[in-house]
């Protein structure tokens, strides 16, 4: 249990430095506020090896801390959706799906949960249904990144996967 | 890779694809052409892009925070911004009836719309 507890908090601070650095490194050139989801890799990385209440945890308090440590308290609603839309379709593939998919495949669905989560929230707080024009060029950076990030987190899982007794199975790495 | 994974990555595609050209649009043309300038979804201003606006600046401050917009030649950029990401600079100009500048950290949206009916009292000039 303590155990546990030290690995995820471990987990939480890995995603909270990821997406502190990735803020320092935007895409500019691809598209305004597109990101690398950096902090995915940490979330997919907990849902493969301790769960999908885990994976929860890790990424909500990653979203609140990274709003004490940035302040923007206006970003906390993109990233905390965004973030629950990501584990949400990453927990759902790798349940129902982890038969056909390998991290590559279950990490571009949490990509593209975590791009819909957020043009969800910018629809709410612009109450312009436009913003939807903006999803396609996002979904279309995020199998790229998502690609990246699954093939980053499937090697790191075949390591990580002994810390734990209760290893979950899913995709072959 | 296995086979599934070129499945969704072949779904996600076509679904961009689809919201690509068959994106929300109005289908509304008009002689008359402005920005729609709005705060969390509320308009507070026109402005309309005619000859006499070239070259004018405008400020506009929501929630303590200033966007500075400039019009030229029937376009309207973003040019100064005081939110973190400055991504509202980085989407360039806009002229075309549908298009948006959003920055979402200061909540503004600018939006280009026509107006059929021309009417005097909705014309604000500075």
């Amino acid at each position: 249990m303590v155990k546990k507890l030290v690995y995820l908090s471990l987990l939480v601070a890995m995603a909270l430095a990821l997406s502190l650095l990735e803020n320092v490194i935007p895409l500019p050139f691809v598209a305004p506020g597109a990101k690398l989801g950096l902090s995915n890799m940490v979330i997919l990385i907990s849902l493969a090896v301790f769960g999908f209440s885990e994976a929860l945890i890790v990424a909500v308090l990653k979203s609140i801390v990274l709003m004490l440590a940035t302040g923007s308290v206006s970003s906390l609603a993109y990233s905390l959706i965004g973030g629950v839309m990501a584990v949400l379709l990453m927990e759902l593939g790798y349940r129902f799906l982890h038969k056909y998919l390998s991290f590559i495949g279950i990490s571009i669905l949490g990509s593209a949960g975590h791009n819909l989560g957020q043009i969800l929230v910018a629809t709410f707080i612009t109450e312009n249904i436009k913003m939807f024009n903006y999803l396609p060029l996002l979904l279309i950076v995020g199998i790229f990144t998502g690609y990246f990030v699954g093939l980053g987190s499937s090697k790191v899982i075949r390591h990580m996967k002994k810390l734990t007794i209760d290893y979950r199975g899913g995709p072959d790495v | 890779m296995k086979k599934g994974d070129y499945i969704v990555i072949g779904l996600i595609f076509s679904i961009s694809i689809f919201l690509f050209y068959f994106g929300i649009s109005e289908e509304i043309t008009g002689d008359i052409v402005y920005a729609s300038v709005q705060f969390s979804g509320e308009e507070v201003e026109r402005i309309y892009l005619d000859d006499s606006m070239d070259g004018s600046k405008f400020i506009f401050e929501n929630l303590g925070n200033h966007n500075t917009v400039q019009i030229d030649k029937h376009s309207l950029t973003m040019v100064e911004a005081d939110c973190k990401d400055q991504a509202c600079i980085h989407q360039g100009s806009i002229g075309k009836i549908g298009e948006t500048i959003v920055c979402l950290p200061n909540q503004v949206l600018i939006e280009i719309k026509s107006d059929e009916e021309f009417s005097d009292i909705d014309h604000i000039n500075y």
